[in-house]
């Protein structure tokens, strides 16, 4: 694990500067109404670590998200962001550190927090209306039938999930986390499959819903122009560490073509675009240390 | 069971073929290039049945004409008048419905427990090391070897043939099961926890369905093993049933009767698979390839 670019003191130094330059978080936005602001839940997480085996994933990770933030978590694929995701979820246990929700710790599944998954994972043998009031108490399809209607398919509810677009299954998805009036939504790259069309769709759709129901979100995507689009705070991973927390104070709904937005997602790319050297240079030992005759090819 | 294989995907198709055939008669202007289409089409849809109307019909014109004696084949007509005078004076029906009774005890038996075992094996670690590299040792005696042991253990009554027609269909039920639920997508199983599923629920809700289509590919193929099975152990001994039926007409040398009940094997055969696919078709509505047009 040799990684000279970022430490975690430099990152720290450059949360301080940034958060001394804002204002109390989230005051500004127009979604921090108290009322809606009860609903969302505070994220405290606190030198947390993750290592499966020898691979460290995470390394003394802190962040702390305020109650209805949201917070998008970029970074190349395998830094460690979708750990972290499940580590909040509370789907794994972290090695060390503590991830605490309101002051309580979590230790296992909550009912405050739902996840969206990057596939959409409907049930493929229940109609699309027993997909959202899955896992509610019987005769909560009102409840169902009122969000899928927020998502826009209330008239595909008798529908199989086989006989609905991508689009459409990811706001089944939604809708089916949204039933349970979540905390917390945790969306493990939701759009990721998604072509550009649908996808600045579903931005609004979910920046609508989440300004509604002021819960907190935490967003893992590799697409950094989504994240500038829908979040309060930007955070970069870069080798299980935190590399870069944006805040972007772009007034909702977000224009692409303001110029701040491009700023501001340039800027991050900027970051992540940093990394492929030290990236390459620090996997190449891996070839080289296995000599040509003791590979098999696969062809 | 590589033939099995090879029945279950070929019966399909005759019926896929015949139904919508003469269903869209063009109305209207008819063009000469639309006309050509239709009788192409209509010309698809027949030829399959070229061959098996043309043998029987070959078939019936040497037995009339004397070139097949009677008691190597009798003649299509012969076979259906033997027919119609079985089930005119209630025989037939009364052999039937005895062999069918004991093709689905058979299966009741043998499947369930393959069903339960599969269950057990796929969802609990614990059973699986405990039985299954055992159950995957005796899968590999065939049923029919069993027939003298069958004999001494239970004579030659209903108990020995139940327990062949068991045990054969005991199989394919126990792996398509098993493997049925080791196949449940992961990704699902996960979401049902996060979503506060109960243990219960998780598993009616996520890992049966997820199963189910593997469990009736083993129903279907136990089914062709069921036929297959009792066949023999009707024809080792039987005071009714359709093996009772042929070989008692084969003392008497009657052989359409002979030929009536080897076409009956057939027709039963053709229901319970006709049976299975409806249940397929009804379970696994949801899945885009048994959905039919109109749904």
């Amino acid at each position: 694990m040799l990684h000279p670019q970022v430490s975690f003191e430099s990152s720290q130094a450059y949360l301080a500067a940034e958060s001394g330059r804002d204002a109390v978080p989230g005051v500004q936005s127009p979604q921090a109404q108290p009322s809606v602001q009860d609903r969302g839940v505070r994220l405290e997480i606190r030198g947390l670590s993750k290592r499966y085996g020898q691979r460290q994933v995470l390394q003394h990770t802190e962040l702390v998200i305020e109650p209805g933030e949201f917070v998008a978590i970029v970074g190349r694929s395998g830094c460690g962001k979708s750990t972290l995701l499940r580590l909040v979820a509370g789907l794994e246990a972290a090695t060390q550190g503590s991830i605490r929700l309101d002051g309580q710790d979590v230790t296992g599944l909550r009912e405050d927090t739902r996840i969206m998954f990057q596939d959409s994972r409907l049930l493929p043998w229940r109609r699309v209306i027993d997909n959202v009031a899955l896992g509610l108490a019987r005769g909560a399809h009102a409840a169902a039938a009122n969000v899928l209607a927020q998502v826009g398919l209330g008239d595909r509810q008798p529908d199989w999930p086989a006989r609905l677009s991508g689009g459409q299954r990811q706001r089944v998805s939604l809708a089916r986390a949204l039933v349970h009036n979540p905390r917390l939504l945790l969306l493990d790259e939701p759009l990721g499959a998604l072509d550009a069309l649908t996808r600045i769709e579903m931005h609004q759709l979910i920046e609508g819903l989440w300004q509604r129901n002021g819960f907190t979100a935490l967003l893992v995507t590799h697409d950094v122009q989504e994240a500038v689009a829908l979040a309060d705070r930007v955070i970069l991973i870069e080798d299980g560490r935190i590399a870069l927390d944006e805040r972007v104070n772009i007034a909702r709904p977000r224009e692409r073509s303001n110029p701040l937005f491009g700023q501001i997602e340039k800027k991050i790319l900027d970051r992540v675009l940093q990394q492929p050297g030290d990236a390459a240079s620090s996997t190449e030992p891996v070839w080289p240390a296995t000599p040509a005759h003791g590979l098999r090819w696969a062809v | 069971m590589t033939e099995q294989v090879r029945e279950l995907q070929v019966t399909p198709l005759p019926d896929a073929v015949d139904a919508p055939g003469l269903g869209f008669l063009p109305i209207g202007n008819v063009g000469p290039s639309q006309a050509a289409a239709f009788l192409r089409d209509v010309g698809q849809r027949l030829l399959p049945w070229v061959v098996p109307v043309g043998l029987i019909a070959l078939w019936q014109i040497a037995s009339s004409l004397g070139w097949l004696s009677t008691r190597v084949l009798p003649a299509p007509s012969e076979v259906i008048k033997a027919a119609w005078t079985l089930a005119a004076s209630g025989e037939l029906w009364t052999h039937v419905k005895v062999s069918a009774g004991r093709a689905l005890a058979g299966l009741a038996i043998g499947g369930g427990l393959g069903l339960v075992f599969g269950l057990l094996t796929g969802s609990v670690r614990l059973f699986e090391t405990l039985l299954d590299s055992t159950i995957q040792m005796v899968r590999n005696i065939p049923a029919l070897a069993l027939i003298p042991l069958v004999i001494l253990w239970f004579g030659i009554d209903e108990t020995a043939k139940l327990f062949l027609i068991a045990v054969s269909v005991f199989f394919p039920i126990y792996i398509n099961t098993f493997h049925g639920i080791r196949n449940v997508d992961p990704g699902l199983i996960e979401m049902g926890r996060t979503y506060g599923l109960t243990r219960w629920q998780l598993y009616r809700e996520v890992i049966l369905p997820g199963a189910l289509s593997s469990i009736l590919v083993g129903l279907r193929f136990s089914l062709g093993l069921m036929w297959v099975i009792l066949i023999v152990a009707e024809t080792i001994s039987a005071q009714a049933g359709i093996g009772y039926l042929t070989m008692n007409a084969r003392e008497f040398l009657q052989t359409d009767v002979v030929l009536v009940g080897i076409l009956l094997y057939a027709l039963l055969g053709k229901l319970a698979d006709v049976f299975a696919r409806g249940l397929e078709r009804y379970w696994l509505r949801w899945h885009p390839g048994y959905q039919s047009v109109a749904v």
